[in-house]
């Protein structure tokens, strides 16, 4: 076999191993939100959890599993590779084939969905809201951000008929705080690492509902307001989208209560954005240990990559 | 405003609906379920209707049905903030929550 070959082999098989043991040291995590704890807080957290264990079994494989093959493997000294890395690296490229049907049908339905939108979409001249928006008219009272790299927000008519101009900066600023939390972005992702319908996806959007309407209530009064706006736009939902293919069902009942209930409970004026600093000083840090540790690191992988090679 | 969740049969003919690229009468669905009675297709088509999800036009002495959302408009959801059904009663009292602090908060300035 190829070297080629055999770099690829080696790591897609590196993929399932350490999903498995992220997942079984990140499982028995049970982040439960605390009733101080800030909505964005609990948001990244439950996202981080979510995306983890492929994101660290992705991570390993292209970062540490086939630099380790590039440098330490004996040029032109064929190997063949024993039973078990074969089917193990069958279920890394199941992995790897299935997170990009998941990521490229999330993309392609949503590029489907605003193409049709915007065929009788209407530019709306407000400028508040730091972003383009759109009056559309569809059969269901839609206030949504589409796109990642150039996001647009589309209003249904009936909403912006039935609220006040207050009520629709408050919905503005809730859209806005998803656009500057990257949550499109970040929905893409959970879709291709866990699937847009599994519990983590959609405790995450639910989180990521709550986190935006804390962002968007600078004060209890915009938060009164923004609960008032949510209500009306309840009102007007008519119907649900349909369950079978219901990917979220975060504003069914329960949760547009939970929301509301929280915005009005606001007292003072929530603190900005949680504090991303540490999490990132603590990857860079990581990152810089390992790449200081980096040949001894690699030699020892690349002594249990012969060992899985060679496995029966 | 009644519960809004779809059954397993409204989401067969829901299916099925999409699947043609057209509006079809309780009869023309009728191949798609053997299994089901006509007058049970035609209770749920006319479920659906209620239920906002299908729209109707009489014709040739018969109701046409076609959904009121394409596959790709109702699967994009995810990317939609939506605040789903909620029974009027609790949007009614939610909406007393909020005028009464309103009004606590105008009060307290």
């Amino acid at each position: 076999m190829s070297a080629t070959w055999l770099a690829l082999l080696v790591t897609l098989a590196a993929i399932p191993p350490v999903h498995a043991i992220a997942c079984v040291a990140i499982g028995p995590w049970r982040h439960t939100s605390g009733p101080r704890e800030r909505a964005a807080t609990h948001a990244d957290t439950v996202f981080l959890r979510s995306i983890a264990p492929a994101a660290l079994a992705f991570c390993a494989a292209v970062f540490v599993v086939l630099p380790a093959f590039v440098l330490f493997e004996a040029s032109g000294h064929a190997e063949r590779p024993g039973v078990l890395m074969a089917l193990s690296a069958a279920v890394g490229a199941a992995y790897v084939v299935t997170a990009f049907v998941r990521l490229l049908s999330a993309l392609y339905l949503s590029r489907l969905c605003t193409s049709a939108w915007m065929r009788n979409a209407c530019t709306l001249p407000i400028t508040d809201w730091g972003l383009p928006a759109f009056a559309i008219d569809v059969n269901y009272p839609v206030v949504a951000v589409a796109g990642v790299i150039r996001p647009r927000l589309f209003i249904d008519r009936r909403v912006l008929e039935c609220c006040s101009a207050e009520e629709l900066q408050a919905i503005g600023a809730h859209e806005r705080a998803h656009v500057d939390n990257y949550d499109n972005a970040r929905r893409l992702l959970m879709s291709a690492c866990v699937g847009s319908r599994s519990l983590s996806a959609q405790q995450w959007r639910a989180a990521a509902e709550v986190a935006a309407d804390e962002r968007a209530a600078s004060s209890p009064e915009h938060a009164t307001v923004l609960a008032g706006a949510l209500i009306k736009i309840a009102r007007l939902a008519t119907m649900p989208a349909p369950r079978l293919i219901q990917f979220s069902t975060i504003h069914d009942g329960g949760s547009l209560e939970t929301r509301v209930h929280r915005l009005l409970s606001m007292n003072a004026t929530p603190a900005r954005n949680g504090r991303r600093e540490p999490l990132i000083a603590g990857i860079v840090v990581l990152s810089i240990t390992i790449a200081a540790q980096g040949t001894p690191l690699l030699a020892a992988v690349h002594s249990l990559i012969e060992l899985f090679v060679r496995a029966q | 405003m009644t519960s809004m969740r779809l059954g397993p049969l409204e989401r067969r003919v829901l299916e099925a609906l999409w699947r043609r690229a057209s509006s079809a009468r309780v009869r023309d669905l009728q191949s798609s379920f053997p299994d089901i009675a006509y007058t049970t297709l035609m209770t749920t088509l006319d479920r659906l209707y209620r239920k906002g999800v299908l729209d109707r036009v009489f014709e040739r002495r018969a109701f046409s049905y076609r959904p009121c959302r394409t596959r790709a408009e109702a699967a994009l959801s995810f990317l939609l903030d939506e605040v789903g059904t909620v029974d009027d009663a609790t949007l009614s009292e939610l909406e007393r929550l909020v005028r009464e602090r309103r009004r606590a908060l105008k009060e307290r300035s």
